[in-house]
């Protein structure tokens, strides 16, 4: 087994002269399941479609199972399985023949047919028209249908869009139990932070176009820092103090007053400014910092870097 | 072995998602209405169409023939590559299509196979109701005196050649609908060439319209001898170059 499903190499995309992709070098390891994270219109399904050939790339840019996905295109195809954004379904045809049309490019056995439609609970009708499908089963018809024929990669973009809450577990379970009983790498793409936290295995952050982070999550919880929230019977000046003393604040409302600290003197070092200074302090709290304030900690630093961009 | 499989498989899938659509339906429909429209002109008013001791068998396929070849044909292909293409283009089903393992070879071929074989299903299907349509009226009409002549082998070259001379407009048909995604563009360019062939036929330009090259290839007559060939080679060769030209575009294309 190759180190890396999924390996891109400086990969970068524009559309019409704008660019929407920056050198991207991801590593995807084999069998995990990889969170590709980012806000909407940051990049993540261009990504995803250059990684499934729909959009042309460079030579050697991108590579799957260590093979140049623009010399082995087919090969590389026949062991990926893809849900990209909303499922793309023939709705004049039955949710079995959607699939059987799936079945007829991979070759697989019809009896394949019902194991994915168990797989993603869809045994109902299947013969009812596609149109007349929710989104929810719709959506889970299309991981059906990326599920189909036993694929070493799945990517998937977004999908539990239109689930609910239910369905989101369900789907989580099965992305798990196809990666660690059954060696799959999974490469999920969401905007939905706290769904990544919970399944994923190894996680990039993309924002507009560039990768912020790419890393287990335990490299990632390593980022996190803990966070001091303050009570005080002046939030407002307490901010200023802080500011001018420049402690990192985390926005958390007016009425909020989070601060990111390095250790614990630091706690003792925060509550004498505010003492000294006339503020009285009510409570004194450490957390840790949310993926999502962590999230939100990264790309704001990207854009402080680069105010151009 | 491998290339057949493939346009094996991918044959298998077009197939399937013709299902439900109004395709086949329309393969069927064009074909009999100009045969029903000339069985009923001739069941009706044959008295005055026909004369006694000429073979009635000419005029019924003259009337089917240039029928088919300036109206109906040119609009029928427009529809169906339409309709055809539809299928990948309302569903946005391109990116399902190109993240399977399936050469974009074989994909397009199937696509292009297909087309042309309703097409040719249709001239075949033309064929046999012409011949009934002229049996029926021997039979219903002995006074027409369609019993007593035949003219198959004109007929079925007739129907041939068109289909050849039209295969010109069937390519750029095709291409056309694959290009764009919204149904009015084949539709629509068709049936405005179409007309537009109709009005001008008799001016020297409208030979170089491939919409007109299978009425053009009867010149008027359905005498054999005064039929022009030269459109059928000029149809071939323009679904020669359209079809490699539809690949290319669909090989190059971004999935968007």
């Amino acid at each position: 087994m190759v180190p890396y499903s999924i390996e891109t190499h400086h990969l970068s995309h524009a559309f019409k002269h704008r660019p929407v992709l920056h050198d991207l070098n991801l590593q995807v390891p084999s069998a995990s399941i990889f969170g590709f994270l980012g806000p909407n219109g940051s990049g993540k399904t261009t990504t995803i479609r250059l990684l499934l050939g729909l959009i042309r790339s460079r030579k050697d840019a991108i590579r799957l199972f260590g093979k140049d996905s623009n010399l082995h295109r087919l090969e590389i195809l026949s062991r990926v399985g893809a849900l990209i954004e909303s499922p793309a379904l023939y709705n004049h045809l039955s949710g079995r023949d959607n699939l059987e049309v799936i079945r007829y490019a991979r070759q697989v056995e019809k009896k394949q047919l019902d194991q994915v439609l168990e797989l993603v609970q869809l045994t109902g009708n299947t013969r009812q028209k596609v149109r007349e499908y929710s989104l929810g089963m719709r959506q889970r018809l299309g991981i059906a249908m990326a599920l189909l024929g036993n694929p070493d990669l799945l990517i998937l973009d977004e999908p539990t869009n239109g689930l609910d809450p239910a369905g989101i577990r369900q789907i989580r379970e099965l992305l798990v139990e196809l990666s660690q009983q059954h060696g799959k790498t999974i490469f999920v793409s969401s905007h939905l932070l706290g769904e990544m936290e919970k399944i994923a295995t190894h996680l990039a952050i993309l924002n507009e176009g560039h990768l912020l982070f790419q890393g287990t999550m335990a490299q990632l919880q390593h980022l996190q820092l803990p966070v001091l929230s303050v009570e005080t019977d002046n939030n407002q000046l307490a901010r200023d103090l802080l500011q001018r003393a420049r402690y990192r604040l985390l926005d958390h409302g007016p009425d909020q007053l989070t601060i990111s600290i390095e250790d614990s003197q630091q706690i003792g070092a925060i509550n004498r400014l505010l003492m000294d200074q006339g503020v009285a302090v009510y409570a004194l709290q450490t957390n840790q910092q949310t993926l999502e304030d962590l999230f939100f900690t990264l790309t704001r630093q990207s854009e402080a870097a680069n105010p151009n961009r | 072995m491998m290339t057949l499989s493939y346009f094996v498989r991918s044959l298998s899938q077009e197939r399937l998602k013709f299902k439900g659509t109004l395709v086949v339906w329309l393969a069927l429909v064009a074909p009999v209405f100009v045969a029903v429209v000339a069985f009923m002109a001739s069941y009706l008013d044959g008295h005055n169409l026909y004369q006694k001791g000429i073979n009635p068998w000419l005029d019924y396929s003259g009337h089917i023939l240039i029928g088919w070849t300036l109206f109906v044909f040119p609009i029928y292909v427009s529809l169906l590559s339409a309709l055809v293409h539809a299928i990948e283009h309302q569903s946005n089903t391109w990116k399902t299509v190109y993240s399977l393992p399936m050469p974009k070879w074989s994909i397009y071929a199937a696509k292009l196979v297909l087309f042309t074989g309703l097409i040719v299903f249709s001239h075949l299907l033309l064929f046999g109701l012409a011949e009934a349509g002229g049996y029926l009226l021997g039979v219903l009409k002995p006074s027409y005196g369609f019993q007593l002549f035949s003219l198959h082998w004109v007929l079925a070259e007739g129907c041939f050649a068109g289909l050849l001379s039209g295969l010109g407009l069937c390519a750029i048909q095709f291409y056309i609908g694959l290009r764009f995604s919204s149904f009015i563009v084949p539709a629509g360019f068709g049936l405005m060439v179409t007309m537009a062939g109709a009005i001008s036929r008799s001016l020297p330009i409208s030979r170089f319209s491939p919409y007109l090259w299978p009425v053009s290839f009867f010149n008027r007559s359905i005498q054999v001898n005064n039929w022009q060939y030269g459109y059928v080679y000029i149809g071939m060769l323009t679904f020669l170059i359209g079809a490699i030209a539809g690949f290319q575009m669909i090989s190059r294309r971004d999935v968007s």
